[in-house]
């Protein structure tokens, strides 16, 4: 790549500053309700880019503006350079794989797939080595001739993948992709869409709300709510570092305590008095606080340790409890303890051993211990 | 499987001859040898035969039929506009009103229906010279009227139960709104189509009130003819003719029946 010709390195470097996708102050009302909410984003180019949200958080609309399904009210949407705003659906480079796959029932799993060539006007030889080359790529060689009513539903969510694929559209946008499978499936079709983005390059706008299928493919994440995004970052940040209280609930369990400022800050650490607790806990926080703030502490439940006696870690601070309730799902153990505020905390536990030490007990006197590294601060 | 009780075999059982019993009578009479309808003397053809010697009744059976299907085609094309405006216009204001206004005249009794007809086909004639008198194309035009509104509730039904999604991937994958018509939503709504179809034809074929109304000198349709020759007495050719028409009917609507069936199966199994 160095050793290109300068004209090819600009050019390069072009497209390095320029985002591939670019949303800009985009606005949806459905009568009175507001979808989208002055939404802006920037996304690159060969990125996997996923919107998380729950029901009626606008995730969807905005994909279907993106498709050209529906127009924003304002604000612009630019792909590679071209405004499409006000292109309709089938001019725009950008195809999507419905949330139902949308397959043509009358037309056989090579004509669903063909369709767009066939409207694009391309030459049937080449219209019918193309979706072979497709059908391949999904691993569905030999499926050609058959009707969507007779294929599963792992099958049809392949058909429906290869033929938004198969014009090569410069943006590929997924509703639900793998909504609509069991567990298992889903595992490994999220890995197979993310193998096939990596081979192809195309741009891949995803959206779900489900947070495992969010972060497991991506390369980034949207969270939104209410129209608007709340936190936009890698699933490592938007895990680890949630923006808010809303995010940090969103994206997987966890126990917000409610806290305040004890002190000045001491490299780094502010102290957080937990009342709940019983305990002040020093806390790293990038942003300014001020002493007597009100806060919350947050710490994700595999983050918590529930054992008969206090952690031998010294590092870790530890809290008595009284076990509540607990548990049970093969991978994973959950504990929620009783402490002596009257607060239930709840802890998660890989069951890593077949034959474990003794079970904890209903009512039984336990230790909550945790390192206080892992609790955040969240301010809003 | 579970026993029933015979209050309810005995209930369906006379449901069913109260239906059907005095049509079974009188296909059974159709075939009887004797001048009279209600004496049996022995089985016959012979009235079929006279039938077909009948030269009156196989013209206004012609006419029936022509006037069936001139009506219910374009009845079948003004019904699926209809439907189709219903089912994916969106959410206008008015919408519930007129989905109540396409269906009224399912409900309409006939005499007020062809009272109306007979009204707009004299006034408007006096004002445009069109039509310049009533026979055929007024019978026909009124039949294209009411059997439409049927046409355009069995369109409406099948549109609604489509996933409308189909139509966007189509879009999306690059077809135009008029191509998308013909590649998606035609091939689709085309079973609905067809028994839109049969059943204005076969409600065509049977009319009698509406065209009494506006029929004019010369234009008798079968169950014109039919009904006129019952009130000088019942000839049993008519039980023929009549055993004939019921043939037909039954054949039109079963088609019709399976045509929605096989559908309803097809997309049933596709949802699994």
């Amino acid at each position: 790549m160095i050793q290109s010709q300068p004209l090819q390195k600009s050019k390069d470097d072009h497209d390095a500053t320029r985002p591939f996708v670019e949303i800009q102050g985009v606005n949806k009302y459905f009568d009175n309700f507001c979808a989208v909410n002055n939404v802006n984003l920037n996304v690159r180019k060969g990125e996997l880019f996923s919107i998380l949200g729950g029901s009626g958080s606008g995730k969807t609309t905005l994909l279907r503006m993106l498709a050209g399904l529906e127009r924003p009210d304002h604000g612009r949407i630019i792909i590679d350079g071209q405004d499409v705003t006000d292109l309709p659906p089938y001019e725009r480079p950008v195809n999507m794989m419905f949330q139902s796959y949308a397959l043509f029932p009358h037309m056989t799993v090579a004509q669903n797939v063909g369709y767009g060539l066939k409207r694009e006007g391309v030459a049937k030889g080449e219209i019918s080595e193309r979706v072979e080359a497709m059908l391949k790529l999904v691993q569905l060689q030999g499926f050609g001739k058959r009707k969507p009513d007779h294929l599963s539903g792992g099958q049809c969510q392949r058909v429906a993948l290869a033929r938004s694929l198969v014009k090569k559209p410069k943006l590929l946008l997924l509703d639900e992709p793998t909504g609509a499978l069991d567990k298992k499936l889903r595992e490994q079709t999220q890995f197979e869409i993310a193998n096939i983005q990596d081979k192809l390059g195309i741009t891949f706008i995803v959206v779900t709300h489900d947070q495992e299928e969010a972060m497991n493919m991506s390369g980034r994440v949207a969270v939104m709510n209410e129209g608007q995004f709340v936190q936009i970052g890698t699933p490592h940040e938007v895990y680890e570092n949630p923006a808010s209280k809303f995010v940090a609930d969103f994206i997987g369990g966890i126990n917000l305590i409610d806290g305040t400022v004890a002190g000045p800050v001491v490299d780094g650490f502010w102290p957080i008095e937990l009342p709940q607790l019983g305990l002040t806990v020093p806390i790293t926080h990038n942003a300014t606080l001020s002493e007597g703030q009100a806060v919350t502490a947050a710490i994700r439940p595999e983050k918590l340790f529930v054992a008969t006696s206090a952690s031998t870690e010294p590092s870790f601070v530890s809290v008595p409890g009284v076990l509540y309730d607990q548990g049970y799902f093969g991978r994973i153990s959950l504990f929620k303890v009783r402490l002596p505020s009257g607060r239930i905390i709840t802890s998660t536990a890989q069951n890593r051993v077949r034959f474990a030490r003794r079970a904890l007990d209903w009512d039984e006197n336990v230790t909550v211990s945790f390192d206080p590294k892992s609790m955040m601060v969240l301010t809003q | 499987m579970k026993k029933r009780s015979i209050f309810l075999i005995s209930s369906l059982a006379f449901g069913f001859s109260f239906l059907y019993v005095p049509i079974l009578v009188m296909i059974a009479f159709s075939f009887n040898e004797a001048n009279l309808s209600t004496t049996w003397t022995g089985l016959s053809l012979k009235w079929y035969q006279k039938l077909f010697e009948n030269e009156q009744a196989l013209k206004a059976l012609m006419l029936s039929l022509r006037i069936a299907l001139i009506s219910a085609t374009f009845a079948t094309i003004l019904g699926t506009l209809a439907g189709l405006a219903l089912a994916r216009f969106g959410h206008f204001k008015s919408r519930l009103f007129l989905a109540g206004m396409v269906s009224a005249p399912l409900v309409m009794p006939e005499v007020i229906t062809g009272l109306a007809m007979l009204l707009f086909f004299i006034s408007i004639g006096g004002l445009i010279g069109w039509p310049s008198g009533r026979g055929v194309t007024t019978i026909t035009i009124a039949h294209i009227t009411f059997s439409m509104a049927y046409v355009a509730v069995v369109v409406q039904s099948r549109l609604s139960s489509l996933d409308q999604s189909l139509e966007e991937a189509a879009m999306d994958l690059g077809g135009r709104p008029i191509r998308i018509f013909f590649d998606i939503t035609l091939p689709l709504t085309a079973p609905a189509m067809m028994a839109g179809w049969l059943l204005a034809f076969t409600l065509s074929l049977d009319d009698l009130v509406i065209s009494s109304f506006v029929s004019g000198p010369g234009a008798n349709t079968l169950p014109m003819y039919i009904f006129s020759k019952v009130k000088l007495g019942i000839s049993p050719d008519i039980n023929a003719l009549a055993t004939l028409m019921i043939g037909t009917v039954a054949c039109t609507i079963g088609l019709a029946g399976y045509l929605s069936m096989r559908h309803r199966a097809s997309r049933g199994s596709g949802d699994g």
